[in-house]
């Protein structure tokens, strides 16, 4: 008799521990990179207004300094990055394509933040040529006010300054083309 | 003779420990199975060798860590030349592997220690079956899955260093040498539990036989928590201790259900009550542990603790199922023996407030457990991302923990059994009498919030109640011996070793949650300017900035201002917040506050921004705490409390024996 119940106890375990480790393969198989999924805090709201030096390859063309506020009335796409980031890499040169195709519709800026070596970040703007305007958060104060989870994050604002997107980890040609077209025609 | 590099030595020892554990295990099995003593004594001995395999591994590290031999993979992926020589050894425990290393390294010393000094009662065979089996997944770890000493065929100049919110605090070195004691610790009743299931001798044999490595644990956890709190305050920048952060929550589960089953198993010794109880306590806290490093290590759920290393995840939830499977599989399975056959007498006894304490305890952990895994399963279930913040821990525990309160403050005055009516009534209006006092003159001092007021309320209601045990014991024997009170107080500390200690650990409880309520109710956060040379106000202290400093040393820079704290036209110190910048990989700017602790508040300076040698003036984060300080005293007491408990008790023959040499001499 009392075998019997048991067994039937040890079943009762076995099931509820099989229901536990389901919940937790599922959490280790799930994609945890896919951290965009949670939204950011600024989403719809205005985002930080900044400024901030530009490496001086892009001065002739847009000064010495970058101000979101004087940017307002276009839309921007602000791509966080620093050298030593490897997904950093893969994004760049999607973000210098979609650029060269939409320049006149949007603004895109580079912010280097979180840099080891300055060396590194001017070969790396060198190695695929960037040509939208690149600047230096220089004491990491830009990345704390947006509120960055990690490296790369983009962020996509309206033409009145309004977030429209957040996208963390290095963006592909779909997220981006996706991302471009609502905030154009927002 | 061949000469093997440092990684090969590591690997080896590493290697061969897992071997000798796996042997440990499989004749441990054979001897206690067949009751054979010499294939028991051969596996004691086998434990004693994965001792020793360990300690070779882990002298080989820290050989590789001191000398720099950036040919070990983790040497090269967590060290850096520059660290002065604690940091050094202290990186060994920086990282996942060294880490696991240092688990089982301390996993197999408390193994040997076991297989060496414990009696040899007929729990010990299996008890240290289990032991090695536990070795045996943790020196796999190491062995298999995160191996530390992977040689590196291109070995780099230098390292990165470890993280430097590691390096910034000699508190980061303690803290998970802690941590493990107490996990390790706590793997003993566990290892004595499973053998007392296996043998089918679910007596308070298995418990009083682990007191003191029960005990030690659950110490060495609650102050690893602390010290842990106490390492965030101090340098994260934030000025607080705790988040309810995923990685703070899941290693204070285990510790709640510690706490329960150190409370649980006196009702046992007392009264054979609640055996089925102090084996799911025990099986729950262990089985924690290990839940715990799988939820920091797997990245399952997204924590600021930012880990998540590869195949390690997994392998912690293959063992989790595997121990979860086995112990509460074998509890199904012996329920019909481990079941009380006795019933309460009455819920107004120490073992009813007892019963209580564990209910409240483990619906604590569930409530905490829930929390943190509530966005995982959201996710499972919907697709939803969410997350659980501090508003729904706060909201969940607090409550609780007020009923905690309560019942410590009244628990050690019921009588076993059954309370007498009379005798309840006349000590609970003395407790509640202390309380209401006590809310009254607080709340009339300006303490309106809910939950201080009411820590503070109980705090003189536990008062209260530890003057009426400590009267009810000493009065008397002050009457029938006629001595002075500190004299019988000093006979009755040594003779109640136990007693007395769980009276001062009572008491350090009664500290903390007063340091508690104070520095989360009251806390003040602001941020300052300040011109050099002037000075601003700041909760009634006055904050002059002086001047800016720099310092420089091979591997740091350290930038900060000096700020004198005034109260009153008195200076009361000088406080050094800076910001502080490691050489190697990571080279952001690490936030060092300056506290100066105060017996009612702190001032807490943090630097906000930045300190360069062309701007006069400085913006600060000033953060005041009241109380904080409590919680670090407290936590000191904390640990006389448990040391005292722990001493071993002054027999009497002893006494006599000592008398009787003090006459022939």
């Amino acid at each position: 008799m009392s075998t019997r119940a048991g067994v039937r106890r040890l079943i009762v375990v076995v099931g509820v521990v099989g229901v536990l480790a389901a919940l937790f393969i599922f959490g280790i198989l799930r994609d945890p990179t896919r951290r965009d999924d949670i939204p950011s805090a600024l989403l719809d709201k205005q985002t930080p207004n900044f400024s901030m030096p530009l490496f001086d390859r892009y001065q002739t063309e847009y000064g010495n300094a970058f101000s979101a506020e004087a940017a307002r009335g276009k839309p921007l796409i602000v791509n966080f990055w620093a050298s030593w980031c490897g997904p950093c890499r893969e994004e760049m040169p999607v973000l210098e394509a979609s650029w060269l195709e939409h320049q006149n519709d949007v603004l895109f800026v580079g912010i280097n933040t979180q840099e080891q070596s300055e060396a590194d970040a001017r070969a790396l703007m060198n190695e695929f040529s960037l040509s939208y305007p690149n600047g230096v958060d220089e004491s990491n104060r830009i990345n704390i006010d947006f509120g960055l989870f990690g490296l790369p994050e983009t962020f996509f604002i309206r033409s009145d300054g309004t977030l429209s997107y957040r996208h963390s980890g290095p963006l592909t040609q779909e997220v981006l083309d996706e991302q471009l077209q609502a905030l154009l025609s927002s | 003779m061949i000469e093997l590099s440092l990684a090969q030595a590591g690997t080896a020892s590493v290697l061969l420990a897992l071997a000798v554990a796996v042997y440990a295990f499989i004749v441990g099995i054979l001897g206690a199975a067949q009751r054979d003593a010499r294939l028991q004594t051969s596996a004691r001995y086998a434990s004693v060798g994965v001792f020793l395999a360990m300690t070779a591994a882990v002298a080989v590290m820290q050989t590789a860590l001191l000398t720099d031999d950036f040919s070990v993979k983790y040497v090269a992926e967590t060290s850096i030349s520059t660290s002065p020589i604690w940091v050094k050894v202290a990186t060994m425990w920086a990282a996942l592997e060294g880490s696991i290393l240092l688990w089982a390294w301390l996993l197999s010393a408390y193994t040997a220690l076991l297989a060496l000094v414990a009696p040899n009662t007929p729990l010990r065979a299996w008890a240290l079956v289990t032991m090695s089996a536990v070795s045996v997944f943790f020196v796999s770890v190491n062995g298999v899955v995160a191996n530390p000493f992977i040689e590196l065929a291109n070995p780099p100049l230098d390292g990165p260093g470890p993280n430097p919110l590691l390096q910034n605090h000699w508190m980061m070195a303690v803290h998970p040498v802690l941590l493990y004691l107490g996990f390790v610790g706590l793997t003993v009743p566990f290892a004595y539990a499973m053998a007392a299931l296996i043998t089918k001798r679910p007596g308070s044999e298995w418990m009083t036989q682990t007191r003191v490595w029960t005990l030690s644990g659950w110490g060495f956890l609650g102050v690893a928590k602390i010290a842990g709190g106490w390492w965030s305050y101090e340098v994260l920048g934030w000025g607080g201790y705790w988040a309810w952060d995923p990685v703070e929550n899941v290693s204070f589960l285990p510790w709640l259900t510690a706490t329960a089953f150190i409370h649980s198993v006196q009702v046992q010794e007392r009264r054979r009550m609640l055996k089925a109880w102090n084996l799911l306590l025990i099986i729950l806290t262990f089985a924690l542990t290990i839940f715990g490093t799988f939820i920091i290590r797997s990245g399952v759920i997204s924590s600021v603790h930012a880990f998540g290393n590869g195949p390690v995840g997994p392998y912690f939830l293959g063992f989790f199922i595997l121990v979860v499977t086995v112990a509460f599989g074998l509890l199904a399975l012996r329920w019909d023996q481990v079941r009380d056959r006795a019933d309460l007498d009455s819920v107004l006894s120490r073992e009813g407030s007892f019963l209580l304490g564990n209910v409240l305890f483990l619906a604590m952990t569930f409530a905490v457990l829930l929390g943190t895994l509530f966005p995982l399963i959201v996710e499972a279930v919907s697709g939803q991302k969410v997350t659980v913040g501090a508003p729904f821990f706060n909201q969940l525990s607090f409550p609780i923990w007020i009923l905690i309160f309560a019942l410590m403050g009244i628990g050690p005055l019921l009588p076993w059994r059954k309370a007498e009516g009379q005798s309840l009534l006349r000590n609970l209006a003395w407790l509640v009498g202390a309380a209401v006092v006590a809310g009254v003159v607080a709340y009339s001092l300006g303490v309106h919030k809910l939950y201080p007021l009411l820590t503070v309320a109980l705090a003189a209601y536990n008062l209260a109640s530890i003057t009426l045990l400590l009267s009810g014991s000493l009065v008397p024997r002050m009457r029938l011996s006629g001595r002075g009170f500190f004299r019988v107080l000093g006979q009755y500390a040594t003779e109640s070793r136990r007693r007395m200690g769980s009276i001062v650990v009572h008491f350090a409880v009664i500290v903390i949650a007063l340091g508690v309520a104070g520095s989360g109710g009251y806390r003040v956060d602001e941020q300052l300017r300040i011109d050099l040379g002037k000075s601003a106000e700041f909760q009634g202290y006055e904050l002059r900035a002086v001047d800016r400093f720099m310092n420089q040393t091979p591997g740091r820079i350290e930038a900060g201002a000096v700020v004198e704290v005034w109260r009153e036209g008195r200076q009361v110190t000088t406080l050094r917040p800076s910001v502080n910048v490691y050489s190697g990989s990571q080279t952001q700017p690490v936030p060092t506050p300056d506290v100066y602790y105060g017996l009612w508040s702190d001032v807490y300076l943090n630097i906000a921004g930045t300190v360069s040698p062309d701007q006069n003036f400085i913006v600060l984060r000033a953060v005041q705490s009241p109380l904080v300080a409590w919680i670090w005293v407290g936590a000191l007491i904390l640990v006389l409390g448990t040391v005292y408990s722990l001493l071993p008790p002054v027999r009497p023959s002893r006494v006599r024996e000592s008398a009787k040499d003090v006459a022939t001499v």
